[in-house]
């Protein structure tokens, strides 16, 4: 069984179905992007994963357990969630507090919280401000701290809700490091995004659109579909654009569509 | 002159006492003629304390501001016979997420009331919220219903309704986009322009999205710790190397062209290029 194993969930809201018959598996230490029009899906996805939502049918395994009302508590333990507006999410006066908070209610022993908040502060370059408050942070900083305190948790899976949307490019930037830096310490990444740039760099694509999943599979292979994309309501980038015009107009080469693959990548 | 901003800067004081300038020394002028124009900055540059100043929502702790010939400073406000409602008439701001600010039962007594605020009686209010309606793209089906139950897009429209109805001479957007899908941003900007180019309204809007600067903006405004630091036309603009130091990124196709010539050992030209004349000097290059 994979790490996450999505099996025929299926999700309405009083007004209208939000997922439909979706099944999905999540091996450990992959990172994958699910992207889709407003309305697709995407979130109500990830509040079902983290049992703030039940699914009307279907059922979701997180390594191997069940998720239900009993386990519930335990499998939001192994993980995290970044949502996309920072200011939402704070609770504590200074970071230090505010990374503290998760320890608290772990019951983490006093020393040892001590050393994870030194520990997670640094490895998302923070230390210097953990005795600020937190509003007096930019959107990029913000979500950074957001970050330390769920990874603080020690979570084997972080969910990014749109975390980048709201963000200038610096502090998008910032965060998409952090989120390279995890993948690299093989957390597994499940990030919900209508940015294909950020989709671009994940090792899996899920196209949502209307509740289930219309495509799936490497970036490179559903990144370059213009008709997949259209029915998301999404466009292709600008150089994947440019590719698909030179396949058309039969001028690409093996050496332009790795250079315009690799150029992408930057943006 | 609509707006002149002579030396205007602000100060916040902190709980603590300390005093944060949010915008410092600024001076600049939007012109009776209309234009698109785009403010830039990384987030806390003080765009937004910026554009409050144009409507009178802020009152500089220094220096003068002037809107359609009404000049707010220190002074003048303390005046008993100084009025905001003109000028909020004259420049009409919409804030990041407007439809947080949806409050009636139905979509047109919501849009018509900023008109019966003005003075307005009722059945011009209700004439004016009905152009405004059609302006956003919302035809008679949705004047009965519940603000509440649109999606996000439509409450945006909504809620800019709500402003355009007023019939602003400048129109301010504070991140209109935020929180829609590609698509739907597309639309709303499209929506923008075309009001844009039916009206006389002169456009404002702050955005971090350096791709919708480069399709929509005339004129480009950059803020940088509190100081505006370019004003002017976008070209210019994408050629300074300062772009970087402020923290601002380049438009997608931009960046895509000069690594395209970059990579055909070819000078890279001086205004933007279209994608054919790309897939030319591809073809061309590939060729010799």
């Amino acid at each position: 069984m994979s790490f996450i194993e999505i099996k025929d969930i299926s999700f309405k809201y009083p007004s209208k179905e939000a997922i439909s018959h979706l099944s999905l598996s999540i091996e450990k230490g992959e990172w994958i992007a699910v992207v889709g029009p407003n309305g697709s899906g995407k979130s109500t996805l990830a509040k079902l994963i983290i049992g703030l939502l039940t699914p009307q049918s279907g059922e979701i395994f997180v390594e191997g357990q069940k998720l239900s009302n009993d386990s519930v508590y335990d499998i939001r333990q192994k993980i995290g969630i970044i949502f996309q507006n920072p200011d939402n999410q704070f609770v504590g006066v200074t970071v230090r507090d505010d990374i503290a908070f998760g320890l608290e209610n772990l019951q983490v022993p006093y020393l040892e919280m001590l050393e994870r908040i030194d520990t997670y502060a640094a490895k998302l370059k923070m230390t210097e401000f953990l005795d600020k408050e937190p509003s007096a942070l930019s959107g990029g900083q913000k979500q950074r701290v957001a970050i330390a305190g769920a990874l603080a948790m020690q979570p084997e899976v972080m969910i990014f809700d749109e975390a980048t949307s709201m963000l200038d490019p610096k502090g998008r930037l910032e965060t998409l490091q952090a989120m390279n830096e995890l993948r690299e310490q093989k957390t597994t990444l499940l990030t919900i995004t209508h940015d294909l740039k950020e989709a671009l760099k994940a090792d899996r694509v899920i196209v949502l659109c209307e509740g289930s999943v219309l495509a799936s599979g490497k970036p490179r292979h559903i990144l370059t579909q213009s008709e997949v994309l259209k029915k998301a309501k999404l466009a292709l980038l600008e150089p994947l654009d440019l590719m698909e015009r030179m396949k058309e107009q039969k001028m690409s080469t093996a050496e332009w569509e790795a250079k315009l693959w690799q150029f992408a990548l930057t943006l | 002159m609509a707006i002149r901003l002579d030396t205007v800067s602000h100060q916040y004081k902190g709980i603590d006492g300390s005093i944060f300038e949010a915008i410092s020394k600024i001076s600049l002028e939007i012109g009776d003629k209309k234009e698109m124009i785009a403010l830039v900055g990384e987030t806390g540059s003080g765009k937004s304390t910026l554009v409050q100043h144009f409507n009178a929502l802020l009152t500089p702790s220094s220096g003068t501001v002037e809107v359609m010939g009404i000049k707010i400073n220190q002074e003048s406000v303390k005046a008993k016979n100084f009025k905001k409602t003109p000028i909020r008439q004259h420049v009409g701001l919409v804030f990041q997420f407007p439809e947080y600010q949806l409050f009636e039962e139905t979509v047109l007594k919501d849009v018509s009331f900023g008109p019966k605020n003005m003075g307005l009686k009722e059945v011009a209010a209700i004439q004016k919220a009905k152009k405004a309606l059609s302006q956003v793209g919302l035809d008679e089906s949705y004047y009965q219903r519940s603000p509440f139950q649109l999606s996000g897009g439509e409450k945006k429209r909504v809620s800019i309704a709500g402003i355009l109805a007023m019939e602003p001479d400048i129109l301010i957007l504070d991140e209109p986009t935020s929180g829609l899908d590609p698509a739907g941003q597309k639309t709303l900007m499209d929506l923008f322009l075309s009001i844009y180019q039916s009206t006389q309204t002169t456009m404002v809007f702050i955005t971090h999205d350096m791709n919708v600067v480069y399709r929509y903006a005339e004129r480009i405004l950059v803020m940088h710790k509190a100081k505006l630091v370019f004003d002017g036309s976008p070209d210019v603009l994408y050629a300074m190397p300062e772009v970087k130091t402020w923290n601002l990124d380049l438009p997608d196709w931009l960046k895509l062209e000069r690594f395209v010539f970059q990579q055909l050992g070819q000078e890279v030209p001086k205004s933007p290029q279209s994608i054919e004349t790309l897939l030319e000097a591809i073809n061309a290059g590939v060729r010799s």
